[in-house]
C-alpha cells in the first residue's frame, strides 16, 4: 500500500464523513418492499380479471354475430316479440350472467391465494 | 457467488421477498458508501440507496448467479448516482488534455506522497471537482479496496481503460489541486 492511497483514502473518507444510514434503514426498506409488493400483485389481479373479462367478453359477441346466422330462421319467427324475449337475449343472459359468476369465484381463488402466499411470507 | 446468497436468492425468486432483507442489512452500507461520495448529501444519499436496493430487488431475476453480487449492485449504485448528477446538473471541472499531458506520474506520486505538503489540504476542495465517473472510480478503487477488475466491470469499460482512467483522475487531482492553492496563495 502506497502513502498516496492512505492519503487518497482519508480525503474521500472525509468526504462522506458523518453520513450514515439510519439504524432501522433495513426495517423501513422491507416495509417498502412488502407495500410494493402488494400493490404490484394487486395490479396483477386487476390485469388478469381484465383480460379474462375482454376475452369472455370477445367470445360472447363472436357466439352472438355467428349465432345470429345460424339462428335467423328462428328470430325470423320470433321478430314480433319483445326485445327481452328475442333468442339472442335469451341466449346472452345466461351467458354473461355465467361470465359474472366466473368472474367472481376468479376473483375470490386468487383473493385466497395472495392471501396464503402472504401468510406464508 | 456464495452458496448462501445463491438459496437466497432462489427463494426471493420464488416469491419470498422478505429473505432480501439479509442483501438489505450486508449491501446497503456499501451501496450508501458509494453513492454518499458521490452526491455527499445526507437526503439524496439515502434515497438514491433505496432506490438501488429496489431496483436490484426489481432485476433480480437478470442476476446472473456465476458473478458477484457485491460486484452487481455496485454496478446498479453507481448508475443511479450518475442518473441523479445528471438530473441534478452536478458541477464538475474539465480540464485540458494537454495540460494532464504535461503532469508526469512522478509530480503526482510526490504530491500524493507529501502528507506534510500544504497543497494536499486542497484535495478535498479538488475532489469536489471531480466528474460522478472519475468519483466512482477513487472511491470504488481506493476507499472501498475494490480490486480494479471489479471496478472496471461495476464501470462497464475494460480493466485497461479503467486503469488508464484512474491514471488521469489522479492527474486531474494534481492539476485541480495546483489551481485550488494557486487560487489561495
Amino acid at each position: 500500500m502506497n502513502k498516496h492511497d492512505d492519503i487518497l483514502r482519508e480525503a474521500i473518507g472525509r468526504r462522506g464523513a458523518g453520513l450514515s444510514l439510519p439504524p432501522d434503514f433495513t426495517l423501513g426498506f422491507m416495509a417498502r418492499v412488502r407495500k410494493e409488493e402488494r400493490r404490484r400483485r394487486r395490479i396483477g389481479v386487476i390485469w388478469s380479471i381484465l383480460g379474462i373479462a375482454v376475452a369472455l367478453m370477445s367470445v360472447v359477441v363472436v357466439c352472438i354475430v355467428y349465432c345470429r346466422d345460424a339462428f335467423s330462421d328462428i328470430m325470423l319467427s320470433f321478430r314480433d316479440m319483445s326485445a327481452w324475449d328475442s333468442p339472442i337475449m335469451g341466449m346472452a343472459v345466461p351467458v354473461i350472467v355465467g361470465v359474472g359468476v366466473l368472474l367472481v369465484f376468479d376473483t375470490l381463488i386468487r383473493a385466497r391465494i395472495s392471501a396464503k402466499s402472504e401468510k406464508r411470507q | 457467488m456464495e452458496n448462501l446468497e445463491a438459496q437466497i436468492i432462489r427463494r426471493i425468486l420464488e416469491g419470498d421477498v422478505n429473505r432480501f432483507g439479509y442483501f438489505v442489512d450486508i449491501y446497503a452500507p456499501k451501496v450508501f458508501s458509494l453513492i454518499s461520495r458521490i452526491v455527499p448529501v445526507r437526503e439524496d444519499a439515502e434515497e438514491l440507496t433505496q432506490d438501488a436496493l429496489m431496483k436490484a430487488l426489481r432485476a433480480l431475476p437478470e442476476f446472473s448467479m456465476g458473478s458477484s453480487f457485491a460486484t452487481w449492485i455496485y454496478r446498479i449504485a453507481y448508475n443511479v448516482a450518475l442518473s441523479h448528477c445528471r438530473r441534478a446538473s452536478r458541477r464538475e471541472v474539465a480540464v485540458d488534455e494537454a495540460q494532464l499531458r504535461a503532469v508526469s506520474d512522478e509530480n503526482v506520486d510526490a504530491l500524493l506522497d507529501s502528507p506534510e505538503d500544504v497543497r494536499i489540504k486542497c484535495l478535498p476542495e479538488a475532489l469536489d471537482m471531480l466528474s460522478p465517473t472519475e468519483l466512482a472510480l477513487v472511491t470504488l478503487y481506493y476507499y472501498e479496496g475494490v480490486p480494479l477488475k471489479e471496478v472496471a466491470a461495476v464501470m462497464d469499460m475494460s480493466e485497461a481503460n479503467a486503469k488508464v482512467r484512474l491514471m488521469r483522475t489522479r492527474k486531474k487531482l494534481y492539476v485541480l489541486i495546483e489551481k485550488i492553492y494557486k487560487k489561495y496563495e
